[in-house]
């Protein structure tokens, strides 16, 4: 059976960029021989970082969601829609797949990201040692579906170049847009500012 | 030191040992990805660095998608979608798109190629260590495949309202998108840096 | 514990290939792939391409590159790619990519301009682009010569080229109140428009370019007139004033109108055919008169009221035209005349002298003179008569003065000279004149002074009248009643008399004798009192009052 030991324990570091491991050097400021990154035990104010990222991102949430992210005008109607609506249209259009990938990816997804990092937040500010491994799987499942969620702004800056027909229709960006973008720009960095490692620093040191 | 390696995801020591080809070594504890063995070249890099490169050209000159109705046609390129946002007042919105599909991609593929091909002609291009990590730090930001699926979702919506007309752009986006993503997946930043120890020894 | 199985020593020993690195790996298979791939790409886009054309605009109002739509008849064939100010500063270059099918529309004729709200003329044009944003119009030209380098019109033109219908040519001598755009009529029916006017070289008339639509096209025969219909035809002349217009809009715009002659061919006229603008509809839809003869007439009058094209009129029937007016000095007399210059037309005589009788024979020109001559030997005289209280116009009237002397037309002279009679106001006139004269000559002052005596005289007398009159209250008239009593007494005497002796002559011629006497002497009284009124003062000399 293998002893588990923490780096941080042996005075061995790794560097976060290119995976190198290398010893602790006195102070703070240490660089990666190799690659030149900083070296940092842990990153320095992280759970700070991420909780203020994380917050803001869920204030936007709520707007992201309720304001419009496209208006458009037809000669017939005038139309706003939020994610959710663009999501029904679909499910109108007959278009079942699409609109289950928009709902997942603009809906569940951010949601998701909020959820997860703030439970990830908590846990380890409290070090809390259960579930470690779950929890580092979730944190790289956030990390990389993070950025599928631009999916509707791309969508909708397809459609606000194309649809400017004067006459019969035209779509116009909403403000919704803006601050489901910040969600998503936000949740990334919160994502790449949390030092995964801090999940298991609650487990003893071997 | 080189024995011993730590995990980047759970700060667990290991001990490095020799794996058989074209393996990868995970952390006991969390599974993370430790290092995989050497099995792509410099060349393959390179190769892939040019041709996305081709296509993000092809992709920007040419439009994405027209929009037919009534004789009416109305085609955007890209940077044309970007700039429609602009345009409409959401600058930060427009630049976000910009960046995450044709900008963030660009600099991935200039710089990996600027920094891989001297490396290959065994010579270190100036900048390069402080290059790569910016490379890397931004390598979630290129998004060219989240815009394919986005764009896809778009082109629905509208084909309901007039006729699609697909345009050059489109398909090269996604060959741009698959070679991008072929480009990222044979250079982490290990293999990369087992390339610089390896051309440096 | 398995011992290993043992191997034969003699085991060939596998030979390492040396590491190749001559040639590339495989995956440079890709790149190459994609490059070629791009090429045929770029290139097959580059095929497909349309060409590329520049239209210079005065301004580039409404256009924006890249948004920016060429159509023609509503289909998008185009689309404006750059647009920057050309090096002179003049005019504006406008690049746009036409469609690779749209090429065969680049000829010579073509023609460009900007679709965008419009007032001209009385219309609202395009005004479907508030909505869907301005584009470039196309009027795809016939001729086969390709263009890639066009002048884009200011103004989006009359007619297009596929419009059906044909062009005419009007001269003019002044382009009056028309305007490019201005509709051409035909019997009221809209028909047409001008297109383009411009000035002669020489600056002394106008060509006016019209076009009529079809199927109006048809009816510009030959022998079609057309006339300025612009706004209120208002013509002023001997018969007084009358208007006229075609409609409001060719009040507000102007307008021309055409009609063919009656009685004339209906084969149309080929396009371009040129015409007269006349400046009204009675002037250009007068029948040619072929023969025309000049005259002069010398009035006695002030010409004044008499202007150039006033008629000359036969009892009402117009059969002439005054050309003009002039002033003649004769230096061997001293003395003005004033020549008027007139066009008579024999034909409208004849016209009218043709019913019931047989054409005349010989040359028109004999017989137009032997007409003339034949009239005047008959009393015809041209006279100038005012044709409209209203306006002061004078005409021409000739008629038959069977009490004016005997005169003949001066054939000699040229133009010969017409026989005048004076005119009726003339005399009246000279008349007024003469008495004015008369009135002039009078000693007025002299008459005033002796008037004035002879009413102090009078004054005089009245009041001795007065005194008279009191006196004769006073004295002479008891005497006179006297008499009168007498006078009665005897009347009494006398009806008594008579009355009761009917045959009393004698006392009758005796009561009558005295009866006349008493009136003499009452008579010779006032006679007296008239050459001696201060008999009443004093009474008769000798008188024993």
């Amino acid at each position: 059976m293998s002893a588990f030991v923490m780096g941080r324990t042996v005075g061995l570091l790794v560097c976060t960029h290119c995976h190198e491991t290398v010893r602790a050097a006195p102070g703070t400021r240490a660089r990666c021989p190799r690659c030149g990154a900083r070296v940092h035990e842990r990153r320095p104010h992280s759970l700070a970082e991420t909780a203020a990222l994380i917050s803001s991102a869920a204030l936007l949430y709520v707007p992201a969601n309720l304001l419009p992210v496209m208006h458009m005008h037809t000669f017939l109607s005038d139309e706003d829609d939020t994610i959710m609506s663009g999501v029904l249209s679909l499910i109108q259009q007959g278009s079942w797949p699409l609109a289950l990938l928009v709902f997942v990816a603009s809906i569940v997804v951010p949601l998701l990201k909020l959820v997860a990092m703030g439970w990830l937040l908590i846990s380890a500010a409290r070090r809390s040692p259960g579930h470690a491994l779950q929890k580092a799987r979730l944190f790289r499942l956030v990390d990389f579906v993070g950025r599928w969620s631009m999916l509707d702004v791309f969508a909708i800056a397809l459609l606000v170049a194309l649809v400017q027909i004067r006459a019969l229709a035209t779509i116009h960006v909403g403000r919704g847009a803006l601050a489901f973008g910040a969600v998503v720009v936000l949740t990334m960095l919160a994502a790449q500012s949390f030092d995964e490692r801090l999940l298991w620093d609650s487990h003893s040191d071997g | 030191m080189s024995s011993l390696i730590v995990c980047h995801a759970c700060d667990l020591v290991h001990r490095r040992d020799v794996i058989p080809e074209k393996a990868r070594v995970r952390c006991v504890r969390c599974r993370a990805e430790l290092y995989r063995t050497n099995s792509a070249s410099i060349d393959t890099a390179v190769a892939l660095g040019v041709t996305a490169a081709v296509l993000l050209v092809l992709s920007n000159v040419y439009p994405l998608v027209a929009l037919q109705l009534n004789g009416n046609v109305r085609a955007t390129t890209l940077v044309g979608a970007a700039i429609g946002l602009y345009e409409q007042g959401y600058a930060l919105v427009g630049a976000l798109v910009l960046l995450t599909t044709l900008l963030v991609p660009l600099f991935q593929i200039a710089g990996l190629l600027y920094v891989l091909v001297p490396l290959r002609a065994k010579w270190r291009a100036p900048g390069r260590n402080e290059l790569f990590r910016a490379l890397t730090y931004l390598r979630p930001w290129a998004m060219s495949e989240v815009f394919m699926l986005g764009a896809l979702v778009a082109l629905v919506k509208l084909s309901a309202l007039a006729e699609v007309i697909p345009g050059v752009s489109l398909y090269s986006y996604g060959a741009l998108m698959l070679s991008l993503a072929a480009l990222t997946s044979v250079t982490p930043s290990e293999q990369f840096w087992r390339w610089v120890d390896g051309e440096e020894k | 514990m398995a011992e290993p199985p043992q191997l034969p020593d003699d085991l060939p020993r596998a030979v390492a290939d040396p590491p190749q690195r001559k040639h590339l790996p495989f995956v440079w298979i890709l790149p190459v792939l994609v490059i070629v791939v791009a090429g045929i790409v770029v290139i097959q886009q580059k095929l497909a391409e349309g060409p590329s054309v520049d239209i210079n605009f005065q301004a580039a109002e409404g256009i924006e590159a890249n948004k920016t739509k060429i159509r023609y008849k509503d289909v998008d064939i185009g689309d404006v790619t750059d647009i920057h100010v050309s090096k002179d500063r003049k005019k504006v270059v406008v690049t746009a990519r036409i469609h690779r099918d749209a090429r065969e529309y680049l000829v010579d004729d073509t023609r460009f301009w900007v679709v965008r709200p419009r007032f001209t003329g009385g219309n609202v044009s395009g005004l479907g682009t508030l909505v869907s944003g301005a584009y470039i119009a196309v009027d795809v030209g016939h001729s086969s010569t390709e263009r890639r380098n066009f002048d884009g019109l200011e103004v989006p033109p009359i007619v297009t080229s596929d419009l059906p219908g044909r062009e005419f040519v009007l001269h003019a001598d002044d382009i009056g109140s028309l305007s490019v755009g201005s509709t051409v009529f035909y019997r009221h029916i809209s028909a047409g428009q001008v297109v383009a006017y411009t000035l002669d070289p020489g600056g002394a008339s106008v060509t006016i370019k019209v076009f009529v639509y079809q199927p109006y096209d048809r009816y510009v025969t030959a022998a079609t007139r057309f006339w300025q219909a612009s706004g209120i035809d208002m013509s002023v002349n001997s018969d007084g004033v009358k208007l006229r217009t075609e409609s409001i809009a060719s009040i507000l715009e102007g307008g021309v109108a055409f009609q063919a002659l009656p009685g004339t061919t209906n084969v149309p006229a080929p396009a371009d055919t040129a015409y007269t603008l006349f400046s009204d509809q009675e002037r250009a839809l007068r029948q040619a008169d072929t023969e025309v003869r000049t005259f002069v007439m010398y009035f006695g009058g002030s010409l004044r009221g008499l202007s150039a094209g006033a008629q000359v009129d036969l009892r009402g029937i117009t059969i002439g035209e005054v050309k003009g007016l002039s002033v003649e000095y004769e230096r061997d007399v001293g003395r003005l005349r004033f020549p008027v210059e007139v066009d008579i037309f024999p034909q409208r005589i004849r016209g009218l002298v043709r019913h019931g009788d047989h054409p005349p024979a010989g040359q028109p020109e004999d017989t137009g003179r032997a007409l003339i001559d034949s009239l005047v030997a008959h009393g015809m005289r041209a006279e100038l008569k005012t044709g409209s209280l209203l306006t002061g116009q004078k005409y021409v009237a000739l008629d038959f003065h069977t009490d004016s002397p005997p005169d003949h037309v001066g054939w000699n002279a040229n133009p010969p000279v017409f026989p005048t009679a004076a005119g009726a106001l003339d005399e009246i006139q000279d008349s007024v004149g003469s008495i004015a004269k008369k009135l002039g000559k009078l000693p007025l002052d002299q008459i005033t002074a002796r008037l004035m005596a002879t009413m102090a005289t009078l004054d005089d007398t009245l009041k001795n009248a007065d005194r008279l009159v009191k006196q004769l209250d006073g004295t002479v008239a008891p005497q006179i009643s006297d008499t009168l009593k007498e006078a009665q007494g005897a009347m009494k005497n006398a009806r008594e008399v008579l009355g009761q002796d009917a045959p009393l002559q004698s006392d009758l011629s005796a009561t009558l004798l005295e009866l006349s006497r008493a009136a003499k002497s009452v008579s010779a009284l006032v006679d007296y009192l008239e050459r001696h009124p201060e008999a009443l003062l004093r009474g008769k000399p000798g008188d024993s009052k």
